[in-house]
């Protein structure tokens, strides 16, 4: 099972951990957190001049799920503009159909986490 | 009918733990399945249901949270947990530094008193966002309960987390 | 023998305990408990099945063929109830029978009488207890409760309730063994306040932590393993009592079974004696009781840290439990009791015959059930608790928990959940149970997919999955998408055990055994007979290919390779079964071959003569 495979290896090989420092001004950082599972996740991105996103990582507590959605979702951001980024959905990763189900949040939390980083970038970049 | 009916308890966020009990076990005198084993299917399916909501309703009022969000809910707010998300705010900023202690205290083997002090910061917390919700109740402020329910949440796991990990430690030691 | 001539007006109800060695039933007769007797007056029905030809024989008659027909004479098969195939592979690496693989990734056994499977075994001890019962009460069963280990899961749980539904034993409930055995303590001894049952019995391993007042006995916490247990003792026994022996013998069937009721017979004799002496084909030696004590130390350490979590998920201390109660026939080891009693620090309940009590609470409480409503002087309601959480697989292989262990029976809960991708027609659900994160580490229970969903985007599509345990820890699932409103009602009861997706893994660490481990000598044993078959059989075939048909060499060939193919995997189970099976295709070829030795030896003659 592809999905699985992949997910999982991004459990027991998180890709991108780690962080940045914050007061860089070509970083942005988002912060969030989901009550429930008490997944807190902060997200980072390190943006060129060009508007590409460099390089990313994340820090993440949580459930295993959360965990592997950071790690995925900074693997696809890498090389990606700021425009494209933003419009981020769910969708590349899996070939599969017949999916397991995802826990609400964990559909959102990963996307918010980088539109936080992302709007922060910007509101650094104005300042 | 709503758990605190159900209970004969009177509707306020605070209850007499003791007498939840009691009423609980009465219940259970009463409608438990096992009492109505040579009645017909029909009889057994409605007893079933019922027992299911004194066992549910029991869960939901013996525990903190739960029982705060059923309150809220009995006043028109519905709190699903699965929805809650907190974005960027000065609240996550200082959860994530409690989680980053946890990581500093796993690299330190547990040091005794690191340990306790995180433990510590933790539990009163827990302690201070209980004491808010139990004001915020009596004064009829329920949205301002949603927020403290959150920050509880994010207490109560991290409190949990730390438990789990420092059995792991301790297991691996011995 | 007690024999009633008429035919009594009280129902007839039976309390049973089905056991991983003995399994027993009891009644309640003019308000006290009787335990069923067989015609010599014993109460213990050995967990024992032998299969004959046309005959199945139950119990201590089946126990006689053990050595001598140890393929077809089935044991502790609770061990192997709800089990898949790879399960059994891993942990009893060299059983006496001919193990198959079936359709659903369980079990069935190959004998002399057909396939049998656990259920089937389990079903016919049922059997010869209700033959028992009819024949002391001249009456039929009314209604009966079976007990099971707290600690089982929901496959084993259903497994068993299908062995009672086929012996027709009117079962109206399952009963967990240290709730019984809390009945039993809590009415006949009176005990109110916090116990703790301590359950060792042949197979399983169960610690519940009940609260006794009056009128309700209200579980608190349950935990165990349901694969450790007085089995584990006779097997590390016998694993030291080969190494001592030293012996060279072939390390057939006939060797393991013996080598196995030796090592039984002398743990229980090591409960009386200090110092017991050993017979062994030829050698003769001498076990103590502190070298037993140092075999089985570690298992006794497994189940006190068993008991130690437990306590702590409670939050309770060793100082707050009133009683701690002894059941199961391993806990008369001298070693478990003190170790036991050491670490609860007080002196243990064994009062009521270990062997007898889980019978005795189980014939208590079906009595309970049919007394009139209006006699509820001595009726206790029982609140048990889920022993094992339950939940579903979420994005990829991880378990979202639905609803925890140690929460009150009967219970129902929903959470929601939604589709991962955009247009997401169809969503897998797969229902597993257990405490780990990752559904690979966990039971699963069922698995099917939900089609023709609304194609949406993602994340809005919201899927409402319900589960609901009732009082038996039996388990129903049901599912609602909401925007179609399509709802599919599971009960899950389809035998799917799902092959782990690390079973390659298992079987590679299963397989590192030390040159001196035991189970290596066995599997290498059956290997080189294997090889050797193999060789005799190629050379034959190349000699006299022409004495068989096209259809029979190709049969030969076929079960050749998958003989091959099992030795090359070193699958010790396999290998039995598929030597069997090239023994029986190539039969007729060595019978020709012989007669053709012989015809051809008659030619010679005669040319010989004619010369």
């Amino acid at each position: 099972m592809a999905y699985s495979k992949k997910v999982m290896d991004h459990y027991e090989n998180p890709r991108n951990v780690g962080s940045f420092s914050s007061t860089d001004l070509n970083v942005g950082s988002g912060l969030v957190g989901a009550p429930a599972c008490g997944d807190v996740m902060k997200l980072q991105i390190k943006v060129n001049e060009k508007g590409i996103i460099e390089d990313a990582c994340f820090k993440t507590y949580g459930c295993g799920s959360a965990i592997a959605s950071s790690s995925l979702v900074t693997e696809w951001v890498k090389g990606k503009s700021i425009e494209e980024a933003e419009s981020i959905k769910n969708t590349t990763i899996v070939e599969e159909l017949d999916l397991p189900p995802v826990k609400i949040h964990c559909s959102i939390l990963a996307e918010d986490a980088i539109k936080a980083a992302i709007s922060d970038y910007k509101r650094k970049k104005i300042n | 009918m709503n758990y605190f009916t159900l209970f004969d308890l009177p509707r306020k966020f605070n209850i007499d733990k003791k007498l939840l009990s009691q009423n609980f076990y009465k219940l259970q005198l009463k409608f438990h399945p096992d009492l109505f084993i040579n009645d017909s299917e029909s009889k057994k399916k409605i007893i079933l249901e019922k027992s299911i909501q004194i066992n549910k309703g029991y869960k939901t009022l013996k525990n903190f949270l739960n029982r705060a969000i059923y309150f809220l809910c009995l006043n028109g707010y519905e709190v699903k947990k699965e929805t809650l998300l907190l974005k960027n705010n000065d609240f996550l900023i200082r959860y994530f530094s409690l989680y980053e202690q946890l990581d500093n205290l796993k690299e330190n083997n547990f040091n005794k008193k690191e340990l306790n002090n995180l433990e510590q910061i933790i539990q009163k917390k827990i302690i201070y966002c209980k004491k808010k919700i139990e004001l915020e109740f009596e004064k009829t402020r329920y949205k301002k309960v949603i927020k403290i329910i959150s920050e509880l949440l994010f207490f109560e796991k991290i409190k949990d987390v730390l438990k789990k990990e420092y059995n792991i430690y301790l297991r691996q030691i011995n | 023998m007690i024999f009633f001539k008429k035919k009594h007006d009280k129902k007839l109800l039976l309390g049973i305990d089905l056991g991983t060695t003995y399994s027993l039933a009891a009644t309640v007769r003019e308000k006290s408990v009787i335990l069923l007797l067989d015609k010599k007056k014993r109460y213990l029905l050995p967990s024992v099945v032998h299969y004959k030809k046309n005959k199945i024989s139950v119990g201590w008659k089946a126990l006689e063929n053990i050595t001598e027909d140890p393929t077809n004479t089935i044991s502790s098969v609770k061990r192997l109830l709800g089990r898949s195939i790879n399960f059994v592979k891993k942990k009893f690496p060299i059983l006496p029978y001919l193990i198959e693989k079936d359709i659903h990734e369980g079990i069935f056994f190959r004998t002399n009488f057909g396939n049998i499977t656990p259920i089937d075994v389990s079903s016919h001890i049922l059997k010869k207890l209700k033959k028992r019962a009819v024949l002391l009460f001249n009456q039929e069963i009314d209604a009966s409760v079976i007990t099971v280990p707290a600690y089982f899961n929901d496959f084993q749980k259903k497994e068993t309730k299908k062995a009672a539904v086929l012996s027709g034993i009117n079962l109206i409930r399952l009963l967990n063994e240290p709730t019984a055995a809390a009945v039993a303590y809590g009415l006949q001894k009176l005990k109110k306040g916090i116990v703790l049952v301590y359950d060792l019995g042949g197979g399983t391993f169960d610690v519940s932590i009940l609260n006794l007042n009056k009128g309700i006995f209200e579980v608190l916490a349950t935990s165990g393993d349901s694969n450790l247990g007085g089995d584990d003792f006779d097997d590390a026994l016998a694993k030291n009592i080969y190494k001592k022996s030293n012996l060279q013998n072939r390390c057939n069937d006939f060797f393991q079974t013996s080598l196995l009721q030796i090592a039984k017979s002398t743990k229980l004799k090591l409960t009386k004696y200090e110092k017991v002496e050993v017979h062994f084909f030829d050698w003769k030696g001498y076990i103590t009781r502190e070298e037993f004590n140092l075999i089985i130390i570690d298992f006794i350490k497994k189940t006190l840290f068993i008991c130690s979590d437990l306590l702590e998920e409670i939050n309770l201390s060793v100082e707050q439990i009133k009683e701690v109660i002894m059941v199961g026939g391993s806990t008369r080891i001298p070693l478990v009791h003190t170790e036991v009693s050491k670490f609860f620090k007080k002196d243990l309940l064994k009062s009521i015959n270990p062997d007898q009590v889980v019978a005795i609470g189980a014939a208590m409480h079906v009595d309970m059930l049919f007394s009139s409503k209006n006699n509820t002087k001595n009726k206790v309601i029982l609140l048990d608790v889920m022993p094992l959480s339950l939940g579903i697989e979420v994005m990829g292989g991880f378990v979202e928990k639905i609803i925890f262990r140690n929460t009150s029976l009967p219970i129902s809960k929903t959470k929601e959940f939604t589709t991962y991708k955009d247009n997401q027609t169809s969503i897998l659900i797969h229902i597993v149970q257990g405490e780990r994160e990752l559904v690979k580490d966990c039971i699963s229970l069922s698995r099917f997919v939900l089609r023709d969903i609304k194609p949406q985007k993602a994340g809005l599509v919201r899927i409402l999955v319900t589960f609901q345990v009732d009082t038996d820890g039996l388990i129903h699932v049901k599912i609602l998408e909401n925007y179609s409103s399509k709802e599919k009602k599971i009960i899950i009861d389809n035998n799917i055990t799902l092959k782990n997706l690390n079973i390659s893994q298992i079987l590679k660490d299963s397989l590192k055994h030390s040159k001196d481990d035991y189970y290596f000598r066995v599997k290498e044993e059956k290997k080189i007979e294997c090889v050797r078959t193999l060789e005799i059989l190629n050379k034959s075939l190349k000699k006299h290919l022409k004495l068989i048909s096209k259809k029979e060499l190709k049969k030969i060939k076929y079960t050749q390779e998958k003989l091959q193919k099992s030795i090359q995997e070193d699958d010790y189970f396999s290998m039995k079964n598929n030597l069997q099976k090239l023994d029986e295709v190539s039969k007729n070829f060595f019978s020709l071959q012989l007669k053709n030795a012989i015809d051809c030896s008659s030619i010679k003659n005669i040319l010989k003569e004619n010369i």
